[in-house]
């Protein structure tokens, strides 16, 4: 199987199935073949970190992983990132001169790794990634599960954000964020008395200082819209055959089937034919050499090759791509992403 | 009932370790016993078939009408309450703060505990994201709502949560190395999002084949290697936690039946 070069590569699954080992195994295997490769992980889990021995204050900084860590030349390397939404944040507010703005503990709290902002933060940093065209391949390993589908959404939340209502608030506050005073009409009177009765009501419950705060948050964001806006593209992007292979990750270990398929119907909208199902950690040639002798144990087997068979009766009526990963019992995670690589290089040069 | 329960019982962990297995089967454990126990499926979608075939006891909320309750019984008003959830703004802030409706969904829960004291609630939560989002959020959202009724209620909140024997916290891995070390990390992160609470929570390995040899007594050395290095990665990982055998049974159903008889050691 072939699997033709793209801009971006987007491994998704539910967490655990080893779909950042995968995705890690997968730039290796491109970075074996000569190619310039950007690793980007957005699990907030810090597994990454661990196979490829990050520090801690490497987090949304470039790292080169010279291949020698694998064991093969020194020459050869790829470039690994571990998303971190404070550090684009930080980015922006040095662009845009917004840092006191952004010291406000709304923003803070919202840019940590499970503050809500993670998906919206990650597709801007991809997209920064994009523009500076240094790369053949961004390997992206995106958030477990339904998480997934947060991310691809987030350009939506983007254009909610930027909602018209929200800049009804700001003209009611007394926020100067348009250029030149235009006369407001009827409609938007009414809207404005609606946004009134809802900040009044909002105070109640969440009390005044909140209403301020997260008003002048949402304006410091606002500021920052060309970022936002420019993320939006990579949503169309992403839909389209030329620009992205999409890989879903799924392992036997975990009866997960199910998951791969929902992820696949909820990505519907944009997943194009050229999308892979791995199944990861497969024993079938393990099971295939195993004669057991004693009854408990042949029950065993039989169960194993029957839930194998299961996943395997699924991979094929559902996907017409299937990467076959066997089963790695190794102590060491880099052994399992060179393992892995070593898989890749061998299905995808058939 | 025998002994005491703790109120809250939170499963959490990585997708596909089992979580919602060991939750149905110590929510039909607890049943067992006696309890007054409902089993909540928290933010995700309800196994449905799976609830039925067992008879589960559930608790059932929807994060968006739980929201709207919220706010309507703080505004004494359901009519404004639902107006107010239908504009875009704040439509816009529950995207954009997913916490905060797990946090409406906690509160509904802890509510109903506070309601009736016989009962007990075991919550089936996903890691990634919510079960820490729940958790983070209380203290993230104390910090940036600073006052209004929402810090008040928050503060209950973690006033049931860190009071004693109210909450248990089971961080569901599988037996292996990767999933450990995952589990860990979460658990950590819970630890820390739950400060001054006896209750730290506990990690529970799934699914060990260590487990389902020794409870079969079968003699290692009749395994084939592949096992056998299974096996042997999984030996130091179960002699140091709570560890569930592997289990043989055709049907989702007769797995969890087949588990609760091994939930003792989870209440």
């Amino acid at each position: 199987m072939k699997i033709p070069l793209k801009k971006v590569e987007l491994f998704c699954g539910t967490g655990g199935v080893g779909k950042t080992t995968v995705a890690t195994a997968r730039a290796l295997a491109l970075a074996l073949e000569g190619k310039k490769v950007l690793l980007i992980t957005i699990d907030p889990a810090k597994r990454l970190k661990q196979i490829l021995n990050m520090k801690d204050n490497d987090d949304g900084v470039i790292n080169t992983i010279t291949l020698d860590l694998f064991g093969y030349e020194k020459e050869k390397s790829f470039d690994a990132m571990l998303m971190s939404p404070r550090a684009t944040l930080h980015r922006m507010a040095v662009e845009k001169n917004l840092h006191a703005e952004f010291e406000s503990d709304i923003i803070k709290t919202l840019s940590r790794p499970y503050g809500g902002m993670n998906e919206i933060m990650s597709i801007i940093e991809v997209q920064t990634q994009l523009d500076k065209n240094i790369y053949d391949t961004i390997v992206l390993d995106t958030p477990p599960g339904k998480h997934f589908i947060d991310f691809l959404e987030g350009s939506e939340k983007i254009k909610n954000f930027f909602d018209k209502s929200f800049l009804e608030i700001f003209e009611y506050l007394g926020k100067n964020i348009t250029s030149g005073g235009k006369a407001r009409n009827f409609i938007t009177q009414l809207v404005s008395t609606g946004v009134k009765k809802l900040l009044s009501y909002l105070e109640d419950v969440t009390g005044a200082d909140f209403v301020r705060e997260f008003i002048d948050a949402v304006l410091a964001l606002y500021k920052c819209r060309e970022f936002f806006l420019k993320a939006l593209t990579f949503q169309g992007e992403l839909k389209k055959v030329s620009f992205s292979n999409w890989f879903l990750v799924t392992s036997v270990e975990q009866q997960k089937m199910r998951e791969a398929e929902d992820i696949k119907l909820e990505a519907a909208s944009f997943l194009h034919q050229d999308h892979y199902l791995v199944m990861n950690k497969c024993l079938g040639p393990y099971l295939a050499e195993w004669n057991p002798s004693d009854l408990v144990l042949t029950r065993l087997k039989q169960s194993m090759i029957k839930r194998e068979d299961a996943l395997q009766d699924f991979a094929s009526k559902n996907f017409s791509n299937v990467l076959k990963f066997h089963e790695i019992n190794h102590p060491s995670p880099l052994e399992h992403v060179k393992e892995l690589a070593r898989m890749f290089l061998v299905q995808t040069n058939q | 009932m025998s002994r005491a329960y703790h109120r809250l019982y939170i499963f959490t962990g990585k997708g596909g370790v089992g979580k919602t297995t060991l939750a149905m089967a110590f929510t039909k454990y607890l049943e067992s016993k006696g309890v007054n126990v409902k089993y909540n499926c928290f933010h995700q979608t309800p196994e449905k078939t799976l609830q039925k075939e067992l008879q589960l006891p559930t608790i059932e909320l929807h994060i968006e009408e739980s929201a709207e309750v919220y706010i309507g019984r703080k505004l004494n008003s359901i009519t404004i309450a639902s107006w107010i959830m239908k504009t875009h703004f704040f439509r816009s802030l529950f995207q954009m703060i997913p916490g905060l409706g797990h946090m409406i969904l906690l509160g509904h829960l802890i509510e109903a505990l506070e309601k009736d004291p016989t009962l007990v609630i075991v919550l089936d939560s996903p890691a990634s994201g919510h079960a820490l989002t729940m958790f983070e959020s209380s203290s993230n959202f104390k910090a940036i709502f600073k006052t209004g009724l929402i810090v008040k209620d928050i503060e209950r909140m973690q006033r049931f949560l860190k009071g004693e024997n109210n909450l248990k916290t089971h961080v569901v891995t599988l037996a292996t190395e990767l999933s450990l070390s995952e589990a860990n990390d979460l658990k950590q992160e819970l630890d820390t999002n739950l400060p001054d609470t006896e209750a730290h929570s506990d990690l529970i390995v799934n699914d060990s084949f260590k487990k389902f040899f020794d409870l079969h007594l079968v003699d290692e050395s009749s395994l084939p290697n592949f096992l056998k290095q299974k096996i042997d990665l999984e030996k130091e990982i179960v002699k140091t936690h709570i560890s569930l055998p592997h289990v043989e049974a055709e049907s989702p159903t007769k797995v969890v039946k087949e588990l609760t008889r091994f939930m003792e050691e989870l209440a």
